[in-house]
């Protein structure tokens, strides 16, 4: 399964499918400056930063560190 | 998923008890009930705030939203006194009181709205967004319009106590419109664990208009025994629908801290 879609799938329990996409794609544009179906496993530290502000919003710094974590530890 | 459920049974018996006692019984108990609501959604604001890491985003949002029920709690203190409490009902400190709790509403409000914003998450196009803000302000308007037109004639006629209720309705009307971007992120986070928090906090802010505009209600209609059930109702829900949100809150961040210790254990 490409990147931005195992991503998403771990993002989407927590901010449901639509944000979920939104977040990512925000993400790989403003950090990557690229299309989320252009992403790789080597952008995915970099894609994992651009969504940890948004997440720390929402989530605070704790759930956001372990979020981000997982993200970094299953998808691959 | 119960406690949505626990809410709704909550509210239905404080109304179901505010219909049936008589007069002066359910007079009491409205106000017991309402110092008791809000006193649950301070304790429960606190508890998220603390919850959650020092600098988050949101932490400050429910610091002031526990401050501002708790103040509003306060206010409501004499109102279950008896006798004893005519004279501080009275006293300005309640009224400091209620300004205040009522400002640190918007303050959070106005926070909660700006988190949406700043994040840089657009969902929808701007013409969109702007006809949901123009029906909002609308609605605002007249249940706003509507109890100023009661209450500034008696804040003017010497009645100085008024003007904490008159600000208190101009808040109310600004909260709602606040919620705009909440409505709207609350939409798009769909069945997300973040949605029961963002929905119960939108419902609590638009509880707290409909609860104005049953007031007006009640002044202007022949049925005022429903109206004003249905007010303590809205009253009812809106602390408690805060409550609700700050524990949805409390427990995202405390399963996540179990998640990741486990994590590391692994």
């Amino acid at each position: 399964m490409a990147i931005h879609l195992q991503v998403q799938a771990r993002l989407a329990p927590l901010l449901g499918r639509k944000t979920a996409e939104a977040a990512v794609k925000l993400s790989a544009r403003t950090w990557l400056e690229r299309e989320v179906d252009a992403v790789g496993l080597p952008e995915l530290p970099r894609l994992c930063e651009g969504l940890r502000p948004m997440l720390t919003t929402f989530l605070g710094a704790e759930v956001a560190a372990g979020l981000v974590e997982s993200i970094l530890r299953e998808v691959r | 998923m119960w406690r949505p459920f626990a809410v709704a049974a909550v509210v239905a018996g404080h109304v179901l008890l505010v219909t049936l006692l008589p007069p002066d019984k359910a007079e009491g108990w409205s106000a017991m009930a309402g110092l008791l609501f809000k006193a649950a959604a301070a304790a429960e604001g606190l508890r998220a705030a603390f919850a959650l890491g020092r600098g988050d985003y949101l932490r400050d949002y429910w610091l002031a939203m526990g401050a501002a029920f708790a103040m509003l709690a306060l206010a409501d203190a004499p109102a279950i006194m008896g006798v004893a409490g005519q004279a501080a009902s009275h006293h300005p400190a309640r009224f400091l009181l209620l300004v205040a709790g009522n400002a640190l509403s918007l303050y959070g409000a106005a926070r909660l709205a700006l988190a949406v914003r700043s994040t840089g998450l657009d969902f929808e196009p701007a013409r969109r967004r702007h006809l949901t803000g123009a029906i909002f302000v609308v609605i605002a308007a007249a249940v706003v319009g509507a109890a100023l037109r009661r209450e500034l004639p008696l804040a003017l006629a010497a009645h100085p106590e008024r003007w904490a209720d008159v600000f208190s309705y101009v808040c109310d009307g600004l909260v709602f419109v606040l919620m705009v971007p909440v409505l709207r992120f609350a939409v798009h986070l769909g069945g997300g664990r973040l949605a029961g928090i963002w929905w119960a906090l939108f419902g609590a802010n638009a509880c707290w208009l409909l609860f104005d505009a049953t007031g007006a209600l009640a002044l202007d209609s022949s049925a005022s025994g429903p109206t004003l059930a249905a007010g303590e109702g809205f009253r009812a829900l809106a602390c408690l629908l805060t409550a609700l949100a700050a524990w949805h809150q409390r427990d995202l961040v405390a399963s996540a801290r179990t998640a990741r210790v486990a994590a590391a254990s692994a």
